[in-house]
């Protein structure tokens, strides 16, 4: 599912048109919606605390509750897995938060599993059960609490210079970094398919 | 005025041509495909001319034809490799060259062919309102059925893929319904203006609206109003009624353009 608005943007549409249309996947195309689709968007743009702005045209929302539109969008289908491809570009940080926040809400409440796909994981990163730092292969893959301290210092917090201190072949880098290096998997349990990706962390 | 047959049948055709061609422009509008309708009503020009050279009903053909060229301007679109609106330029020109030279062909370049390229008040006949009602009732009953896969496959063509719906289907249909207008609406406001019986409403109704439920009710209402004021003004007027219709839905743009900053207030 897209999380940004595709439209012209002379093309009026409401929070709750939008969210409709995610009903896609449950009822098919052909028909209207019945009692059950209308109360599972209505749960969906609940969810995401857009209520009261239900009937308002898209346009005229902030940026991140556009984003929180397109989220409730996804939820409406009754998703068991959410995954999310850099949701937080263009998003302010304080959208940022209340993001991590209702992700984490919707983890513990609706027991979602989210793929969160991203370059920075700075506002979700105490929502985070499960990390795994990917360039060309898998640099870390473990609880974000066992990531190496030297990560969190701000002059080597961006994704490229992540990726120096992990790889070795590409940086012979400081003793640190190399002691730093490719955390072991910390069980059996945490291989699957989904790591292949640039940079993701994943919640369960 | 309504005391005369021709003005009656030109209203009752008027009624479903002014509902439906905004209905069926509305997706098109929204998907940027704005001058499908035009490159439709391109391609039925050239189907009037093979009626003429055929010696059998130019509606027909024409309606033929649109279907045709809409299925022709879907497939490039979606498999052809080419861009929408390359795919739109060699369907709109092939058909406008097809056309004239099958007119020049059948030697009809003539008054007659003028009502079809411009419409008249005073061609629609009684076999022409049963066919504009049974295409026009089944054109709308499938805008109804089809609406929120079409309204879907608006907000997020990808997303709906994704999500399994048919979108080559849904986007032929549409264009199916385009053609289907082309045909039910030449008589009265002529092939080279049907298109602008489509877009404009929905231009108009987009700044007013403030959903997509409201955008299509709105630009219903303004096609419709067009077409019945301008069959008015057109029998009063002496003017050809699909000029007069495309004026006044253009005048609604700019009645649309005025109110808007009313509303926000």
């Amino acid at each position: 599912m897209s999380q940004r608005a595709q439209l012209a943007s002379a093309t009026p549409v409401t929070v709750r048109e939008v969210v409709e249309a995610g009903r896609l996947t449950v009822r098919g195309p052909l028909g209207p919606l019945r009692t059950d689709d209308r109360e599972a968007v209505n749960r969906a743009i609940g969810r995401v605390g857009l209520a009261e702005r239900a009937g308002a045209p898209l346009r005229t929302l902030s940026g991140g509750m556009q984003q929180r539109a397109f989220i409730a969008r996804a939820l409406a289908a009754e998703p068991a897995l959410l995954a999310l491809d850099e949701p937080t570009t263009g998003v302010d940080a304080a959208s940022q938060e209340s993001l991590a926040a209702l992700l984490a809400e919707l983890r513990s409440e609706l027991g979602v599993t989210i793929l969160y796909v991203s370059h920075e994981f700075g506002a979700v990163e105490h929502v985070v059960s499960r990390l795994v730092l990917v360039r060309g292969r898998i640099a870390f893959d473990g609880d974000p609490a066992d990531l190496p301290a030297l990560w969190h210092d701000p002059p080597t917090h961006t994704p490229s210079a992540l990726s120096r201190v992990v790889t070795p072949e590409t940086n012979p880098g400081t003793p640190s970094s190399r002691a730093g290096g490719t955390a072991p998997p910390r069980s059996g349990a945490w291989r699957d398919k989904e790591a292949g990706r640039e940079a993701a962390d994943r919640q369960t | 005025m309504l005391e005369l047959e021709f003005m009656r049948l030109a209203f009752a055709v008027g009624i479903v041509v002014g509902i439906l061609a905004p209905a069926v422009g509305f997706f098109l509008v929204e998907r940027r495909q704005s001058l499908v309708g035009d490159g439709l009503g391109h391609v039925a020009f050239a189907g009037v001319a093979a009626g003429y050279l055929l010696g059998i009903s130019p509606v027909l053909t024409a309606l033929c034809f649109a279907v045709v060229g809409a299925f022709a301007i879907e497939w490039l679109r979606s498999r052809g490799g080419t861009a929408g609106d390359q795919a739109l330029a060699l369907v709109f020109y092939t058909g406008i060259a097809l056309g004239i030279v099958l007119v020049s062909r059948a030697d009809r370049l003539d008054a007659g062919l003028f009502q079809f390229l411009f419409g008249s008040i005073l061609t629609v006949t009684r076999e022409d309102l049963w066919v504009v009602l049974a295409l026009g009732g089944v054109s709308l009953a499938a805008i109804a059925v089809l609406y929120r896969g079409l309204v879907a496959v608006v907000l997020d063509e990808e997303g709906s893929r994704v999500a399994g719906a048919p979108v080559g289907l849904l986007n032929t249909a549409v264009a199916v319904l385009a053609a289907l207008t082309v045909g039910i609406s030449m008589r009265i406001v002529g092939i080279l203006l049907i298109a602008a019986l489509m877009v404009l409403p929905v231009i108009a109704a987009q700044r007013l609206a403030w959903s997509l439920r409201s955008t299509l009710a709105l630009a219903t209402a303004i096609g419709l109003v067009s077409v019945l004021a301008g069959l008015t003004v057109a029998y009063y007027g002496d003017l050809p009624p699909g000029g007069t219709i495309v004026l006044l839905a253009a005048a609604s743009f700019v009645v649309a353009t005025v109110l808007r900053p009313l509303r926000r207030a």
